[in-house]
């Protein structure tokens, strides 16, 4: 059931006739919000759907466990447990594949045949999400950040929380877990933030990024373009990757402000960022800032020298490159990015002088959509002919009316973004006055509704 | 105690401030599409894929004022074998235009073109050559419209409804859509491909790679609804016009050794089922490497039978043949 399609409005339409008066009961509401999200997620694969109630509820009991036991020892066994359970399952459904082609590749390299037959696991929607919210929750109750949740249905209330369940934001337990034991009020101003972000998040999936999605595939479905080109559609793959996951995290945030819920906000204007640690601080911030304090810190970060941060930055990228999926690609992206990052903090070590603001942000947004072009790639082999210039240099006769579709899709993004970043307040359109502003948002609904599919086409963050 | 409806109202208000101006929004651009629906001032909607952008530009290609006086009409071979920047054209008093259309197409589709472009162009054309593939006289044809692309979005009645169709087609309008497959790495999008074709004359290229040939099991045999069509045709051209007619080439490992004298046999036959001035004496076949696919040459083989093609036509038009035109290397005289 995607955001962007008529099944889902159907359903939320009733759950929310549903919610309306079932608010007032905090118990009810968790109820029906676990019901709600059980059938939401139950409607991709009812497999799965016990799969991520397993692995939850695994987490409730643990979390528990850790909180009763004493012994400092035991609690690292039990956390580890935990670990190893999500990371296990995680690892099965995500890298199997991958890892059982590597070993053949390994082996054939030594002229030894492998045993191990190579073969495609399903991946479960959203697992890499609600996965890692889980991880985190535990960690906190670990840590003493939080105590354990003693209501089961309050815990899967807030792991299952349908609005972000199958691409983020990572919710935080500390931020999010709370409001599912107090009654939230819904309120006017957070149905115009609601109407805002749904209307913009919309937009951005079903116009921006549905649009741009042919073009991107034009290009990156062929190997044989000039590199030029394949330079536009990286630019264009830029644009469309961040319209479609900013949109779903947009729309997940309308939703929960309609239900009386906060959710973080998963990006803040990236494409404005003048370093690559700004870019991280505003792409993808919940999974960034869940690495920075479950993998980035516990490694040591920053505090044990130059050297060991520098291998910090480089591991936990590639890392974050791997949790995207399995291939080599997202790999080099990720390393490509660490690398970026290495730069970056070896630069600020040395205190040499800042670049003025265009040079910085000209050369972060340069290092950013080289990394696109890894990302988007199809496997190396594509890299390689790309970089050896084996499509030629010329560009094809119909490079212009490439660069107009682009054009025409990014526009008001650029538009509405540049405003955004000016005034610093994501919010202005919520501020315009009525006329301006019923004009404003009648044109992105009126877009929104030309350019709808029923069945909606799939986020780009769901195969993650 | 229950509020007063005043005071009811006053809590309603900041809600209905929240909600009304998306509504209202919405509501004023419904007005906006209706009312460019009923000024009608929108163009046609655009079709998206290969055929809808063919069948739309040689549509409007047959409408416009044109110098030419030899037009080429026919099937996917007509559109795609010919190079018309190929032929020297200029001091042969001759100005040709292709108006090729698609395979599967009826006859008297071709015919219908004619009308208009000599309706639209009064005097013009002197001659029509129709260039067919041999196994389009077998084939049962499909009327194809714009609407039957897969490539075009679907049409919704909300859309309809609530005027906002035209809306989409204005955007749409100016929108390239990319294509799919070899057409989309060698065209991009449709308005490369219009744009391709008004560069070259109304001719296109087939970027595709024949990949395995079949050998024909049975000759060809001119179906009888083809010999109904060749009726139509003849009787939808305008009266003025002479007709020339010609077979295209067939990969030579899908023919067999006799193929060049069927291939010669079926376009006497098609001569006089059409009337025609004169059939043309065109090359039978071609080593398959030649071909883009079954029916369609690759571009580099285009302009040498191009030039073979003229060389045909100027000699059926003059009653003498150029005699320098140069042929394509293995090509299977008759």
């Amino acid at each position: 059931m995607l955001f962007n399609s008529n099944t889902f409005l159907l359903f939320f339409a009733l759950f929310y006739l549903a919610y309306l008066p079932l608010r007032k009961s905090v118990a009810l509401r968790n109820a029906l919000i676990l019901l709600g999200s059980l059938i939401f997620y139950g409607s991709w694969s009812v497999p799965f759907l016990g799969l991520m109630v397993f692995t939850a509820s695994m987490d409730f009991v643990l979390a528990l466990l850790i909180s009763r036991v004493k012994s400092g020892g035991y609690r690292r066994l039990l956390l580890i447990g935990s670990l190893a359970l999500n990371l296990g399952i995680l690892g099965y459904f995500k890298y199997a594949g991958f890892a059982l082609e590597l070993w053949s590749d390994l082996l054939s390299a030594f002229h030894r045949e492998s045993t191990a037959k190579v073969f495609a696991v399903i991946l479960p929607v959203g697992i890499s999400f609600y996965v890692f919210q889980s991880i985190g929750y535990v960690f906190d109750v670990y840590r003493g950040l939080i105590p354990p949740e003693r209501n089961w249905i309050k815990f899967l209330s807030f792991v299952s929380f349908f609005p972000q369940l199958v691409a983020g934001p990572i919710e935080r337990a500390p931020q999010l877990a709370p409001q599912f034991s107090v009654r939230q009020e819904i309120t006017v101003p957070g149905c115009a933030e609601a109407i805002w972000l749904l209307l913009w998040g919309f937009f951005k999936k079903v116009v921006s990024a549905d649009n741009l999605a042919p073009y991107v595939d034009l290009v990156f479905g062929q190997e044989t373009f000039a590199p030029g080109l394949y330079a536009l559609a990286t630019v264009a793959f830029g644009l469309q990757i961040y319209c479609d996951f900013s949109g779903y995290s947009d729309i997940a945030r309308g939703l929960a402000k309609l239900l009386g819920f906060d959710i973080i906000s998963n990006f803040n204007l990236p494409y404005f960022s003048r370093n690559l640690r700004e870019f991280w601080g505003r792409w993808h911030i919940s999974l960034s800032s869940w690495f920075r304090d479950y993998l980035y810190i516990p490694l040591g970060g920053n505090r044990r020298g130059l050297e060991r941060t520098c291998q910090n930055l480089l591991a936990v990228m590639v890392i974050a490159g791997l949790w995207h999926g399995a291939g080599w690609p997202f790999v080099l992206w990720g390393a490509w990015l660490g690398l970026g990052l290495v730069i970056n903090h070896l630069w600020r070590a040395a205190a040499l002088p800042a670049l003025g603001w265009a040079p910085s942000w000209f050369v972060t947004m340069l290092v950013v959509f080289l990394g696109w072009f890894l990302f988007r790639a199809r496997s190396l082999e594509q890299i390689y002919t790309v970089l050896c210039l084996n499509g030629g240099v010329a560009m094809p006769f119909w490079t212009w009316f490439f660069v107009r579709g682009v054009l025409i899709f990014a526009v008001p993004l650029l538009l509405v973004e540049t405003i955004q970043f000016l005034r610093k307040d994501r919010l202005w359109p919520v501020k315009l006055p009525f006329l301006p502003q019923s004009i404003f948002y009648g044109a992105l609904a009126a877009l929104v509704v030309i350019y709808w599919k029923q069945e909606g086409t799939p986020f780009i963050y769901f195969q993650f | 105690m229950r509020p007063r409806f005043t005071q009811r109202f006053a809590q309603a208000r900041p809600l209905a401030r929240v909600f009304a101006p998306p509504l209202l929004g919405f509501l004023l651009v419904v007005v906006l599409g209706k009312a460019i629906e009923w000024t009608g001032h929108i163009p046609a909607r655009r079709g998206f894929g290969i055929e809808d952008v063919i069948l739309q530009h040689q549509r409007a290609a047959s409408s416009e004022a044109s110098n030419a006086n030899l037009l080429f009409v026919g099937d996917s071979t007509c559109l795609m074998n010919l190079d018309l920047s190929a032929v020297p054209a200029a001091g042969s008093g001759i100005q040709p235009l292709n108006l090729g259309m698609l395979s599967m197409l009826p006859l008297p589709s071709f015919a219908e073109l004619v009308a208009e472009f000599a309706q639209r162009n009064p005097g013009r054309p002197a001659y029509v050559v129709l260039l067919i593939s041999p196994g389009m006289v077998e084939q049962e044809p499909v009327a194809l419209s714009p609407a039957s692309s897969s490539s075009a979005p679907p049409r919704t009645s909300f859309l309809e409804i609530a005027g906002l169709r035209r809306l989409r087609d204005l955007i749409q309008g100016s929108l390239p859509v990319a294509l799919p497959g070899r057409y989309g790495r060698f065209y991009g999008f449709d308005l490369g491909l219009d744009q391709f074709m008004r560069q070259h004359q109304g001719s296109a290229i087939d970027p595709g790679e024949l990949s395995r040939t079949s050998k024909r099991p049975h000759p060809i045999e001119i179906k009888e609804a083809f010999r109904e069509e060749c009726a139509a045709f003849r009787a939808k051209l305008p009266q003025h016009c002479r007709l020339l007619v010609g077979l295209a080439p067939v990969p030579r490992e899908e023919s067999g050794g006799d193929f060049p004298l069927h291939h010669k046999q079926l376009t006497s036959e098609l001569g006089t089922l059409l009337g025609t001035e004169q059939a043309l004496q065109l090359p039978a076949s071609y080593p398959a490497l030649l071909f883009a696919s079954s029916t369609h040459l690759k571009a580099q083989a285009r302009a040498a039978y191009t030039r073979q093609v003229w060389k045909a036509v100027l000699k059926a038009v003059r009653g003498s043949g150029s005699g320098t035109v140069p042929d394509v290397p293995g090509s299977e005289q008759k």
